[in-house]
């Protein structure tokens, strides 16, 4: 839950720079244009930073992309498998 | 790869802005030189000198900058077009094309509006094809020309994963006739050539560039082969970088001294593009090329199509002001050249800052998409 907060938190307040801007959970981040090519790749580059993880080439695919609960799940399966 | 990705656009950025400050360096240099030299002009005796040597080499060294926009442009649509590439990429295509339009319209006809002002006629038409051509500053051909390449994505995307040698070697050969063209509107020595060549191959038209969008869905879809690939043969690129970067040195004053013309506009060549592929290759294929820049160069790359689209004028306005009030600085590029780059990447970054922090921030995708 916390990870999916700080990714709406990240997208309206850096990417989309507009705090007040809701997002649903299951909202379609590329298809409504909220994420376009250097969001989505801005995006990517804060989680691989704030979560230390890394998304691996294989990993770009756009069903990880398309909600924000499928960015926070993927992330969270990201910590889990490296153990934190 | 999504880091790179990112890092090369905010590169690209910079070098966006260079390139533009150089082209007002070469205006200083020759056709405002009775500014601060008791020349006529224009004086073509600049032409070889070291001041306009380094600004050739600097003009050069950012030949990467386009076509860096166009491959993460392709990158990006055939990473979120979906198992469903017919209605996948078409939606996001769509909503990619109105985020890009909104802001494109808005600046053209804030320049248009200010030409106006300065007593430039306005016509219906005028305006029209200023927005349909990407007239109203010289760096936006950019835009209807990405618009042309996301309308034909679903079918790139589509066709690439079946066949991505024939779709790539397609998109290679129209760019190269495109090429061709503009080598002979200048080697021609026929101004049927110039006809020929602004009727087939505007800049604003997608063969100019095509070669670099689809380079971009290729590398995506095949990323698995091709990042190995590169990496693998990295230092051949490298050296390929140094043999086409002083090879399009040589091809330009080659190209100005067969056209006849003491001048000619600058354009994208054949040798342009080798060196703009083995920039890109390089870029991905060694680690510590990317590693060695700074996160906030990302950043930056973040918000590339506000800098776009407000650098041009801003440089312009500035070049001009500089012409006029104080015209002894244009005979020192050392001042100048910083001056137009600061501006042009400044005052971008402050007025979206500014825009971020008022009550208009509710307008900034309009603004800066």
């Amino acid at each position: 839950m916390q990870v999916s907060v700080e990714i709406t938190q990240f997208i309206s307040s850096e990417l989309l720079k507009n705090p007040s801007r809701t997002l649903g959970p299951d909202e379609s981040l590329i298809q409504a244009g909220v994420l376009d090519s250097l969001r989505l790749l801005r995006l990517i580059s804060h989680l691989e930073k704030h979560y230390d993880i890394t998304v691996e080439d294989e990993e770009l695919q756009p069903e990880t992309f398309e909600t924000v609960s499928t960015i926070a799940s993927f992330v969270e399966s990201k910590r889990r498998a490296a153990g934190r | 790869m999504a880091r790179k990705l990112l890092l090369l656009n905010g590169l690209a950025v910079l070098g966006v802005a260079l390139n533009h400050a150089t082209g007002w360096g070469f205006t200083a240099l020759i056709w405002w030189a009775n500014r601060y030299l008791a020349v006529a002009v224009p004086d073509f005796a600049q032409i070889g000198t070291p001041t306009y040597l380094t600004l050739r080499v600097i003009e050069q060294l950012v030949a990467f900058t386009v076509p860096s926009f166009l491959l993460v442009s392709g990158f990006f649509i055939a990473l979120v077009a979906g198992p469903d590439a017919r209605t996948g990429s078409w939606a996001v295509a769509r909503s990619r094309m109105a985020v890009l339009v909104v802001p494109y319209v808005i600046w053209s006809l804030a320049i248009l509006a200010l030409r106006h002002l300065d007593g430039q006629p306005l016509t219906a038409e005028g305006v029209t094809a200023a927005l349909a051509f990407g007239r109203a500053a010289a760096p936006f051909y950019y835009v209807p020309l990405l618009l042309q390449l996301y309308a034909l994505a679903p079918m790139l995307i589509r066709t690439a994963r079946v066949r991505a040698g024939a779709v790539l070697a397609t998109a290679a050969l129209l760019q190269l006739a495109a090429q061709g063209l503009q080598c002979m509107a200048i080697l021609g020595g026929s101004p049927e050539w110039v006809r020929i060549q602004h009727l087939l191959a505007p800049s604003w038209f997608f063969p100019t560039r095509v070669f670099w969008f689809v380079l971009g869905i290729v590398v995506c879809q095949r990323l698995a082969l091709i990042r190995p690939w590169v990496t693998r043969t990295r230092w051949w690129w490298l050296a390929a970088l140094v043999a086409s970067f002083t090879g399009g040195l040589w091809e330009w004053e080659a190209l100005r001294v067969a056209s006849g013309e003491p001048w000619i506009g600058y354009f994208d060549t054949t040798i342009d593009a080798v060196y703009a592929l083995t920039f890109i290759a390089c870029f991905i294929g060694f680690d510590g090329f990317a590693r060695a820049l700074p996160e906030r160069l990302g950043v930056l790359g973040g918000a590339a199509y506000g800098v776009y689209l407000l650098h041009a004028p801003v440089q312009e306005v500035t070049a001009r002001a500089v012409a006029t009030l104080l015209p002894a600085l244009l005979g020192w590029q050392v001042l100048f050249q910083p001056l137009l780059w600061c501006v042009g990447l400044g005052v971008p970054l402050a007025v979206m800052a500014a825009v971020q922090a008022s009550p208009a921030r509710r307008l900034y995708k309009a603004l800066f998409g």
